[in-house]
């Protein structure tokens, strides 16, 4: 059968970003929220919070999913993230996203560290097929695979990762790439394709 | 040695782009022109290749809301709402989280004295038949000791609850789900396998037309029959198995020669319920006959439905083919003739011309023309396809479009699964219907600024274009495709397809679309046919998901 395909899954949100060059770029957006206008913070979470809850829908566990909690979840990392805006350190355009994913990430960890430390779940071997056990991108590709997407992406310098949990994670276009990075499209996807060839570099001398 | 290694530097980047991209890699190519031999690049682009797969897909699936109606949870299914139960366990309309789609979920009863080895062999069994008229499995998993398989979920209604509701059908009917029902059966046989349990209960008829064999409970394999206790329905057991006779092609032959003689007459060719009173009518040769229920049927259906009622397998058809060719022989030409009108003509004078481009006017009469070309879109450069060129599932397609007078074009896709896809036109994707003249259209069009293209996907015999072009809206026509899949954001399936002139006894698998081209071909002059056929050189084979 066919289907229609575009450039990229589609983020509304982020693609006004792209489509509206009123529209602040998340940089300065940072930095009124810094500087304590509460507008600029909600304009924030605003931007951040519908990609990000999508995003955890595949990286969190079924048995975590079940307590209906992802959203809160998101949300509650997110404020801390905004809480701690100050300690961070922008490692350049584009890198907030991947700042919060990987709080987010943490937070994902310890949910699931807090649950195998309940007695029922003392058993848990994340190597096994348990699809509870495991979030619908391991379901999807297999634990192992993912585990050495994330190494590999940990080793990578601090702008690749950002690229790549964009693209690939975030399903951004270019464009949309291009107005978080102050960059154009062609560059950044010349850029991508370099960070992914890294990315695999490393993934294939493991 | 530099210079070689450079270009296998631009290579892999040219692969990375590929895949964040999102464009299907041809890895066989790939690896015959990188013949770096173990590359650990190309080793992990393989690998970062499948995680960007499983990225989007996930993306895709947490798009949609999650249905919040949840009864209960089976792996990462969530099941919705009972639909009924099988002959092994009770089935459910469940949604699927990963694939993202409606699924029906077929639990094994507790108490049904079936083995969950036993229960997953149905799936098992099924997975290997794909065919149109068959259901598809998605897959079969045991949880919290309960085995369970999921299948596609069939939106529609079983034969026994349409006759129940309609009485007897009409005999173009009767023939054309005959045909149906034996390409689904041969499909069976042919791996091996019988379904041992076919019966008018057993087989849906889609909202879209499509006929469907279901319940492979009782199917088993066919060297393995012989020590297999009988299952089936009573009514539906042919007479040597009655008997103690292994189930067989021929027990399958005469319970579809049941199932069509209850559509034409409502009844069973024996009127006995129980089994002695049964084996005393066979013996005695109480069939009740077409000719005495239902007069004036075409001679050919009733020889084809009543010979493979006879009592001795012998004298039905040779297998489920010989049957399909029983029942289009003469008298069923009438149908034929319905399901291929102009088309066949209109095919050949397509082949003639060659894939790329055809030129209206094909009635007569009328002046009023239009060009069509069908387009692969690689990047920034499109190619004409023309007659044999070869086209790669992960392909983008578009159709140029002109004509000399404003035109309602309609786009459709019949990929041989029974149900018609509509290309064009599609919510919220410009341009609509009307289309103005001597204006060049890249169809389908453009989602807010972005081009957008149609890209084939795998698990299809062949992909069957039809151009539907009318000098005025159809309001008709667009009732009946508003319930039709709509082509959809969706991520592509691997492997390869050529493209090649495509046999004129192509039919269009859809009933509603052959209804339809049927409805509109009573009005030429307003209203144009294409048809494009691409068939897959290797179907099966060539299909590959990663």
């Amino acid at each position: 059968m066919l289907a229609t395909w575009e450039g990229s899954i589609s983020m509304s949100e982020i693609n006004m970003v792209a489509d509206d060059a009123r529209v602040e770029p998340t940089i300065d957006l940072i930095r009124r929220v810094r500087s304590g206008d509460a507008a600029a913070r909600n304009e924030l979470l605003k931007r951040f919070l519908p990609p990000l809850r999508r995003w955890a829908h595949g990286r969190l566990p079924r048995q975590i999913r079940d307590l209906n909690d992802t959203d809160d979840l998101v949300q509650v990392t997110l404020l801390k993230s905004l809480a701690r805006l100050d300690q961070f350190e922008s490692a350049g355009p584009g890198a907030f996203l991947g700042y919060l994913r990987q709080a987010l990430l943490n937070q994902v960890r310890d949910e699931i560290r807090r649950h195998q430390r309940r007695p029922e779940h003392t058993e848990i071997d994340f190597e096994t097929d348990d699809p509870n056990a495991q979030t619908p991108i391991e379901q999807l590709v297999g634990s192992e695979r993912v585990r050495a997407y994330e190494k590999a992406l940990s080793e990578l310098p601090k702008h690749q990762q950002g690229l790549i949990v964009m693209r690939i994670e975030f399903g951004m276009s270019y464009p949309e790439i291009a107005a978080e990075m102050g960059s154009a499209p062609d560059t950044v996807r010349m850029s991508v394709a370099r960070a992914i060839l890294q990315l695999s570099r490393k993934i294939g001398e493991e | 040695m530099t210079v070689s290694h450079t270009k296998t530097s631009a290579e892999l980047e040219k692969l990375a782009a590929r895949i964040a991209d999102d464009e299907p890699v041809d890895w066989r190519a790939t690896v015959a022109t990188l013949t770096a031999g173990n590359n650990p690049a190309l080793q992990g682009l393989r690998e970062v290749e499948q995680v960007v797969n499983g990225f989007r897909h996930v993306q895709l699936a947490s798009g949609r809301d999650t249905p919040r109606t949840c009864r209960f949870r089976f792996g990462h299914l969530t099941v919705l709402d009972p639909l009924g139960a099988g002959s092994q366990g009770d089935v459910w309309r469940a949604y699927d989280s990963l694939l993202d789609l409606e699924v029906a979920l077929k639990l094994r009863k507790l108490d049904s004295g079936v083995l969950s080895h036993q229960f997953l062999e149905e799936a098992r069994r099924l997975a290997r038949v794909r065919q149109a008229n068959i259901v598809s499995v998605y897959g079969a998993a045991v949880h919290d000791g309960r085995a369970g398989i999921w299948t596609e979920l069939i939106r529609g209604t079983s034969l026994s609850d349409l006759l129940t509701q309609h009485g007897p059908f009409p005999h173009e009917e009767v023939c054309s789900i005959g045909l149906d029902l034996c390409h689904a059966l041969a499909a069976v046989h042919r791996h091996g396998l019988l379904h041992g349990d076919l019966k008018l209960g057993n087989v849906m008829r889609e909202v879209s037309g499509r006929i469907v064999l279901m319940d492979f409970g009782a199917a088993r394999e066919q060297d393995a029959a012989q020590a297999s206790v009988i299952s089936g329905s009573l009514q539906y057991l042919a007479p040597e198995i009655l008997r103690g006779g292994a189930p067989s092609v021929a027990g399958d032959i005469y319970a579809l020669g049941v199932a069509l003689f209850r559509l034409l007459t409502g009844v069973y060719p024996y009127t006995a319920t129980t089994l002695p009173e049964l084996l005393t009518a066979q013996d005695n040769c109480e069939c009740l006959t077409l000719q005495a229920l239902r007069p004036g049927l075409p001679k050919s259906l009733v020889r084809a439905v009543e010979s493979a009622l006879s009592s001795d397998p012998a004298r039905r058809c040779g297998d489920a083919l010989a049957f399909a060719s029983a029942l289009s022989q003469p008298a069923a030409k009438t149908l034929a003739g319905w399901r291929g009108v102009g088309l066949v003509t209109l095919l050949a004078a397509f082949i003639a011309a060659g894939v790329s481009v055809i030129y209206g006017g094909w009635r007569a009469g009328t002046d009023w023309r239009s060009e069509l070309t069908f387009y692969r879109v690689d990047g920034r450069t499109s190619t004409a396809l023309t007659d044999g060129a070869s086209i790669k599932v992960g392909d983008r397609l578009s159709l140029a479009f002109r004509t000399s007078a404003p035109a309602y074009v309609y786009v459709f896709d019949d990929d041989g699964s029974g149900e018609a896809a509509v290309l064009f036109p599609l919510p919220g994707i410009e341009p609509a219907n009307p289309l103005a003249a001597d204006t060049s259209y890249q169809l389908p069009g453009k989602s807010a600024t972005q081009p957008i293209t149609w890209q084939v996907s795998s698990n299809a015999e062949r992909e069957q274009f039809i151009v539907v072009v009318a000098d005025a809206a159809q309001p008709q026509l667009e009732r009946a495709i508003a319930a039709w899949r709509h082509a959809s954001q969706t991520t592509a399936t691997r492997g390869t397809l050529g493209l090649a002139p495509a046999p004129t006894e192509t039919e269009i698998s859809s009933a509603s679309l052959r209804a339809e081209l049927q409805r509109l071909a009573g009005d030429p002059s307003h209203v144009r046919r294409w048809q494009f056929v691409f068939p897959h050189s290797d179907a099966g084979a060539g299909v590959r998901i990663q």
